[in-house]
């Protein structure tokens, strides 16, 4: 395969499926480890404790199980953490999903004649299944953890789009660029589980899309999507890239891109990173350049020197493309090898589920645990807490904790303080937000309004 | 260059009320079909401009009608979701095609007037940025000695389009659009303006007050605009023309070589199944009755064809004439003087609404409807299997398909025509698509009409 190595060596062999993941730790995790709270406290926004019930955001929320025989149930909906623990509890689901808050409870939608989507975050989808142009062997695709550094880049990339382009998310900083004036909000970045990412930009003007009525929060949605996915050019396998190059792609390219591609595509197992070892890798490079000339004496050149690094080789492929119209060409090609991509679908609709933080991933048993973008580089997935890891941790604790504080006593705590913090900062910014609309608007400043 | 915010109040007669429609739905028409082939740029505003000195001039009277005619369509094009997008879309060209063509003066005054007006940033700001703006604009870079270019500063929502293109700085939630992209924010912010009320209550505020002996043509007028949703405005099909004379016999060959996919199928399922549903038995009756001369596809002869196949499973010839006689003879204007000329595509495509619901859910087959239009009704899947097996190449299929999910379906006809035609060359001329079924069946009996007198 020709996966970005990382520097971590061989991974040991993930433990079988069974041990981590049955209905008996799946119990155990739901009723002391899961963090109900948080999740619920996240998904209220601030208005738990509304006096008018139809604006609390929670229980217009949708939730979905799947179970274990693949039978998904649709419109969950709950008031409280007691809820949705106690559900949690009598249906054990494999998989839970968050769809969109609705203008009504879902439970109950089949009471309304008006039952449709009212607000959602952004969310972006990513997952190695659609960097199919690194062959790797989809077997081990399963758990291969070495494909990680190509997911922080891609949530290094994405998170500074949305937070430096559309003003989403504090984020860590700015890079010493002046902030837009609205850059409040939050994007909350979530492991899924096996090999993917989600973003979820969490921020009041990203999630009311739909109501800015444009030509419809489809278009809205579409065009973020569109705008942080460049196309794939299917005659010329490439990322189309238009020159002089976006400003945004632009960064990108300069910052990450590049770097990436020379530190991590251009070092391999086999010498040569994507433009070396088996030569139907090096091929494909080549051909993406459309000129059969040049790959040709390049392939010559190559064969005649195995020993050349990816490095050097590229080096050399740079030499032979000097045209404008080649060197163009060879940007695309970096971008293609890197560039994040994104199922835009996910993130066009309103009504599409996604897999909720917290969540077991059946396969690996591991949760789905929420990354610091800041710190994407060191996370390791392999290290990330299995249903049975968790169990290890409360058996090694000794008796229940009453306050249901036992997730502290498991490996997760350190996520947890993660998620804690970014339900601190997103309350925040609510309020600010609070504040803001109640002096630009005295009068109608009722919670139905706001939210 | 006007947004059309309030209704006409001065009467129109009603022969110019239909002149009106008419003209704007051609004109709306032309511009569906150049986007459609996906025109861009100069073509698109040639082929724009050419439609508009035909059919709008710039003249007092072609002003007139354009005020007119916008709410006279707005009326008829309200009643559904489909039709009113259809609307929307093709007047929103037409609309930036004219913003962009006025000049600058009056298009800083337009805006002034209408209360659109966008903060411009300020020497330091544009100083700041420069380098980005410029990267931002997807034409070829300009010298940098030019002067600075008047920058607005929106809410990237606002500029939907350009922010899907990446053809726009952004910043912070923020979109710099240049002043040449202003028609995109003027775009975006029109729809919401552009309210589509019921067309009760329009027909009361563009009448109002209704003479009272108005009130029997307020009646006429409403089945006008009925039908004007569904109004084909291109050539003539209501009668038989000469020159295309099938008759029975010819049938078989001729629905394999030259009938659209529509009709084809239907014959086909006929001869399949020995049946026919009501709506099919019409759209298919009504496109052979006008495919071939009275005298040869006359009356008698068509009930006797449909005879002929639905008996062939057994049912008896007098309870066919019982249960299904009575469709002929209106089909063929001996009835009540209704309008019986063959169904254009706007109508086919627009018209099967029943079946809509059940189509979605894929059902039109398994319930045994099979009128409408194929391109639309079928999906992925069973589309490119019939294509496969009319022996349609693999990439005119995924032209074809591509055209399908743009919900372009006449110019996926038209491809089709010419995949089942080699060497024609239909959707590169002004036709773009296929209109009608007839004109489907003309232009193929034109092409083989000298390879028939060779052969």
């Amino acid at each position: 395969m020709s996966a970005p190595p990382s520097g971590s060596g061989s991974q040991p062999p993930p433990a079988p499926a069974s041990e981590n993941f049955s209905p008996e730790l799946l119990r155990m995790y739901y009723d002391r480890v899961f963090p109900a709270a948080a999740m619920c406290r996240w998904l209220g926004y601030g208005t738990a404790q509304l006096a008018d019930t139809g604006a609390r955001l929670l229980q217009r929320r949708e939730f979905s199980f799947t179970t274990g025989d693949d039978v998904y149930i649709r419109y969950l909906s709950y008031e409280n953490e007691a809820g949705l623990k106690k559900d949690l509890l009598a249906k054990l689901p494999h998989k839970i999903d968050i769809g969109a808050i609705f203008s009504a409870p879902p439970s109950d939608h089949k009471k309304y004649k008006l039952f449709e989507p009212k607000q959602r975050e952004l969310i972006i989808d990513i997952d190695l299944t659609d960097y199919d142009f690194l062959e790797v062997d989809v077997k081990r695709l399963e758990t291969c953890d070495r494909c990680w550094p190509l997911m922080a880049l891609a949530m290094r990339v994405l998170e500074r789009a949305l937070r430096e382009d559309f003003g989403r998310g504090l984020g860590s900083g700015g890079g010493g660029r002046r902030q837009g004036a609205r850059a409040q909000g939050h994007i909350l970045c979530v492991y899924s589980g096996r090999r993917g990412i989600h973003l979820w930009v969490c921020d009041a003007r990203a999630r009311r899309i739909p109501s800015m009525k444009c030509l419809g929060s489809f278009q809205v949605r579409g065009a973020v999507a569109d705008y942080l996915g460049p196309v794939l050019a299917p005659a010329t396998g490439r990322f189309a890239i238009r020159t002089p190059m976006h400003p945004s792609l632009a960064r990108a390219y300069k910052d990450e891109l590049e770097p990436f591609f020379h530190s991590h595509m251009l070092k391999g197992e086999a010498a040569g990173g994507v433009c070396g070892g088996a030569s139907r890798r090096q091929k494909k490079l080549l051909a993406m350049l459309e000129n059969e000339q040049i790959a040709e004496q390049l392939l010559d050149a190559f064969e005649k020197r195995p020993a050349m690094s990816g490095a050097e080789r590229w080096k050399r492929i740079k030499s032979e493309c000097k045209t404008p119209k080649l060197a163009a060409v060879l940007t695309e090609v970096v971008f293609t090898y890197t560039y994040p991509r994104l199922d835009v679908n996910v993130s066009k609709g309103m009504n599409h589920l996604l897999k909720s933080p917290w969540c077991v991933h059946p396969k690996t048993g591991r949760v789905c645990v929420p990354v610091n973008v800041s710190e994407c580089e060191e996370f390791d997935p392999s290290s990330v807490p299995t249903l049975k890891t968790i169990a290890d941790d409360l058996d090694a604790g000794g008796a229940s904790l009453k306050d249901g504080r036992d997730i502290s006593r498991t490996r997760l705590a350190p996520f947890e303080a993660a998620f804690d913090a970014f339900l601190a900062k997103c309350e925040n910014a609510i309020r600010g937000e609070r504040a803001r609309e109640k002096a630009a608007a005295p009068l109608a400043s009722s919670g139905a309004e706001l939210f | 260059l006007s947004m059309y915010e309030l209704p006409p109040a001065e009467p129109i007669s009603v022969s110019e009320f239909e002149e009106f429609a008419y003209d704007r739905l051609r004109l709306l028409s032309t511009i569906e079909l150049a986007r459609a082939k996906g025109l861009k740029g100069a073509e698109l505003e040639a082929r724009i401009r050419k439609a508009r000195d035909e059919f709008m001039p710039l003249s007092p009277t072609g002003l007139i009608k354009d005020y007119y005619s916008h709410f006279i369509l707005r009326l008829a094009y309200c009643r559904s979701e489909d039709l009113r997008r259809w609307f929307l879309q093709n007047e929103l060209e037409l609309f930036k095609w004219r913003f962009v063509n006025n000049p600058p003066e009056d298009r800083a005054a337009w805006l002034r007037a209408k209360g659109l007006q966008y903060e411009a940033i300020s020497r330091d700001e544009y100083e700041e940025i420069k380098e980005e703006l410029h990267q931002a604009s997807p034409q070829p870079p300009s010298p940098p000695s030019r002067p600075r270019a008047l920058h607005y500063k929106v809410a990237f929502e606002e500029v939907v389009d350009l922010v899907r293109q990446r053809r726009v700085y952004l910043r912070g939630g923020s979109a710099f659009v240049p002043a040449a992209d202003l028609v995109s924010i003027v775009a975006t912010a029109r729809p919401p303006r552009l309210p589509l009320p019921s067309p009760t209550s329009l027909l009361a505020s563009v009448f109002t007050p209704p003479p009272p002996p108005l009130s029997h043509k307020a009646d006429r007028l409403a089945s006008f605009l009925e039908g004007l949703a569904t109004q084909y405005v291109g050539d003539d099909y209501s009668r038989p023309r000469s020159g295309s004379a099938v008759s029975l016999a010819d049938l078989p060959t001729v629905s394999r070589r030259s009938f659209p996919l529509c009709m084809h199928n239907m014959h086909a399922k006929l001869l399949e199944t020995k049946h026919l549903k009501h709506s099919a038995r019409q759209q298919f009756g009504l496109f052979l009755k006008t495919i071939g001369l009275p005298k040869r596809l006359s009356c008698e002869e068509s009930t006797a064809f449909f005879r002929a196949e639905f008996t062939k499973k057994g049912m008896a010839a007098d309870k066919f004439m019982r249960d299904y006689g009575y469709g002929a003879p209106p089909l063929h204007r001996l009835g009540k003087r209704q309008d019986w000329s063959a169904m254009s595509c706007g109508k086919i495509i627009n018209s099967s609404t029943p079946s809509i619901v059940s189509s979605l859910l894929g059902a039109n087959a398994a319930a045994g409807e099979h009128h409408g239009c194929p391109f639309r009704n079928y999906d992925e899947g069973q589309m490119r299997a019939t294509l496969q097996q009319m022996q349609v190449g693999a990439q005119d299929v995924q032209y074809i398909l591509d055209k399908v999910r743009g919900q372009h379906y006449q110019v996926a006809c038209g491809k089709f025509f010419e995949a089942r035609h080699k060497g024609s060359t239909l959707i590169e001329t002004d036709l773009g698509g296929i209109n009608h079924p007839n004109q489907y069946f003309e232009e193929s009996q034109k092409f083989f009409a000298p390879k028939d007198e060779a052969a």
